[in-house]
């Protein structure tokens, strides 16, 4: 059935949603990665740049779909990239020859196979020093998956209920988390490691996992519950990693991939978010009010974080850009309970960091008002103690 | 009298939808069916920004708005003091309705289907959410209802004139004889107490007409005079009505 599921997504899926799964299993096969691109224009034909196990270089230009002599022709372009430029990354010698691949989730037909053999044997008798191409298909693709995914499955009725509850959904609405959780939980991460290679296998099980179990979402483009999701991953792994003091080197790069989608996926968002007018979604008849606020804030709160995370990777102008959208649109901003603070607090923190401090103080100020009326309105008043009249009275006056 | 109602989109801009509430109206007895849809999938996917980001949102809550935005509509629609004592039961298929009468007439009638407009401007949602959308079908209530009551009365028109129930007054104002013409031409049923049953009947008549007719009908009750002539013509009924009931073929 998994194999299914990853075949299924995996025929659906496009290039920028397998990468972070596909870095992992080179990860997993022991290779370095060095570089994964978001898809934008400084790629120079490659995708992925990794160090294999035998110190060489890899670069890797992924691509979606079947690839017949139309495709090869409109990609030929950003494949002679791949092999001719030699990989400009710090730590990489240039004057090494690379390796090339051409990655996909679909086929290559056999016409587009012989050309690409003609070139490499072409270029080898004629001594160009190109990178040798080689070509990774769907079929290939999939069993890297599926061994990637090992015996980390669903096996209880609750957890496949959850596992395809998250596979089937609509991709639209917020990501079920607790069942993410929940799956991540008790399938990837459920079994004590016994061997370092368990806790390895479980990484790059849970990467593989959430990576199609996020593919609705990505197909809908909603970026704030993929980033959502990636980083419930994260959480998960670092409380796997503490729970079983698994040592840094086996754990750190996955991480990093990890983290790294969350960044890219809220960037994603921020650069959708700064080209609306409104925050109105879906079926606009029955948008706005307290659905429009709750929206508000939750994509307030998620620029705010990532405009706070990782300045250094931040394009420049942007800053801006999400202060002037955080003033504009905070007022709509709807607190609907605990589960809100978190973004509230993002955004208070982004406007200190930017000098807007009286907006800052006037939401903290709103947000204790609304905390004080609602439990008194839940509880009445409440008076402190003697003891805590005494220690304010003698400690702090 | 049957009706379907679906609503059709004419999609989403920056300022605003524009939408249409589909009525089919489906003519075959005095009797009308009504499915409002304000959702389903049609509307979801003209309402969907294509090949683009969406945001986070609550489809759940937003189906629960919606029905209940469709109940309202219902509710306001059924209130209506004509419209709303039809029953109605809904048809699922078909587009042609056939019907027959105790004297062996049969009667198809095509699906008819009706348009009704509304709009919604995206400002406003954004100030006033759900309330703005309720508002803008309020538009459409009226017109719906229009068009409900042009549907009626056209049909009314059409089987009174066929079975000689009809009643022309000629240019005549309305009178005790016209009124007295008129319950003659209906078949009226009785309670187990004997009491005329005329739940069913309604006067429709135009507002400056009803400014004359509405006391002329309030004399009536103290003209002793008309009030024989009444009960004359009710023990007639009650006979009649008798003579149906005894008649009656009972199911097994």
């Amino acid at each position: 059935m998994i194999e299914r599921a990853i075949e299924n997504w995996l025929t659906k899926t496009n290039e920028r949603n397998y990468q972070a799964a596909f870095c992992q299993v080179l990860m997993h096969e022991g290779h370095r990665v060095l570089f994964s691109s978001s898809h934008g224009p400084m790629e120079q034909g490659k995708d992925i740049i990794t160090i294999a196990p035998d110190g060489r270089c890899h670069a890797y230009q992924t691509k979606t779909g079947d690839i017949g002599l139309s495709e090869w022709r409109a990609i030929a372009g950003e494949i002679l990239e791949l092999i001719e430029l030699p990989v400009d990354y710090p730590g990489v010698d240039k004057a090494q020859i690379h390796r090339a691949f051409l990655v996909t989730n679909g086929t290559i037909s056999d016409p587009v196979r012989v050309q690409i053999n003609d070139r490499n044997e072409d270029n080898e008798r004629k001594n160009r020093q190109h990178a040798y191409l080689q070509v990774i298909g769907r079929d290939s693709l999939l069993k890297s998956f599926v061994d990637a995914q090992g015996r980390f499955v669903p096996r209880e009725l609750p957890d496949m209920r959850a596992f395809l509850e998250l596979y089937l959904h609509e991709g639209r609405g917020l990501l079920p988390k607790e069942k993410l959780f929940a799956v991540l939980d008790r399938v990837a991460f459920g079994e004590q490691p016994i061997r370092r290679s368990d806790a390895v296998d479980a990484i790059t099980s849970s990467l593989v996992v959430v990576t199609y179990l996020l593919n609705a979402f990505e197909q809908s483009q909603d970026y704030a519950a993929v980033a959502e999701g990636w980083a419930v991953l994260a959480s998960s792994l670092v409380r796997y990693l503490s729970r079983h003091a698994v040592a840094e080197k086996h754990w750190r790069a996955s991480l990093d991939l990890v983290v790294g989608e969350v960044s890219a996926k809220l960037t994603l968002l921020r650069a959708d978010v700064i080209s609306r007018a409104d925050f109105l979604e879906g079926d606009i008849r029955v948008d706005g009010g307290l659905l429009l606020g709750a929206r508000t804030l939750i994509v307030l709160g998620l620029l705010a974080f990532n405009e706070l995370w990782r300045p250094q990777n931040r394009p420049p102008g942007l800053d801006e850009a999400v202060l002037s959208l955080v003033r504009q649109h905070l007022a709509r901003r709807f607190v609907w309970g605990d589960s809100a603070f978190p973004y509230l607090f993002h955004i208070i923190r982004f406007l200190e960091a930017r000098g807007e401090n009286a907006i800052a103080l006037d939401q903290l100020g709103q947000l204790f008002v609304s905390v004080i009326n609602s439990n008194v309105a839940a509880q009445g008043p409440i008076f402190p103690g003697p003891y805590y009249y005494w220690v304010i009275k003698n400690k702090l006056m | 009298m049957n009706r379907q109602i679906t609503v059709s989109l004419g999609g989403s801009g920056p300022y605003g939808l524009t939408g249409m509430i589909h009525v089919i109206n489906r003519l075959w007895r005095p009797l009308y069916n009504e499915r409002l849809c304000l959702s389903g999938g049609r509307a979801r996917a003209l309402l969907a920004r294509k090949e683009a980001a969406i945001l986070p949102d609550f489809p759940a809550i937003k189906q629960r708005l919606l029905r209940l935005v469709s109940i309202g509509y219902r509710r306001r629609i059924n209130s209506d003091s004509l419209i709303g004592p039809i029953s109605a039961l809904p048809y699922f298929e078909g587009n042609r309705f056939a019907s027959g009468d105790v004297e062996g007439y049969i009667e198809s009638s095509p699906v008819e289907e009706k348009l009704i407009p509304y709009e919604i401007q995206r400002a406003a949602i954004l100030a006033r959410g759900v309330e703005a959308f309720i508002e803008s079908l309020k538009v459409a209530e009226q017109l719906h209802l229009a068009a409900l009551h042009e549907a009626l009365f056209r049909k009314h028109a059409e089987v009174t004139q066929r079975v000689g129930n009809a009643v022309d007054a000629q240019g005549k104002p309305f009178s005790a004889d016209l009124y007295f013409e008129m319950l003659e031409k209906i078949q009226v049923d009785f309670d187990s107490w004997g009491r005329p049953d005329t739940s069913g009947a309604r006067l429709v008549m135009h507002p400056d007409m009803a400014e004359r007719v509405v006391p002329m009908m309030a004399q009536w009750e103290n003209d002793t005079a008309f009030q024989q002539r009444y009960r004359d013509l009710m023990i007639r009924k009650r006979n009649e009505w008798r003579d149906r009931e005894s008649n009656r073929k009972l199911v097994d």
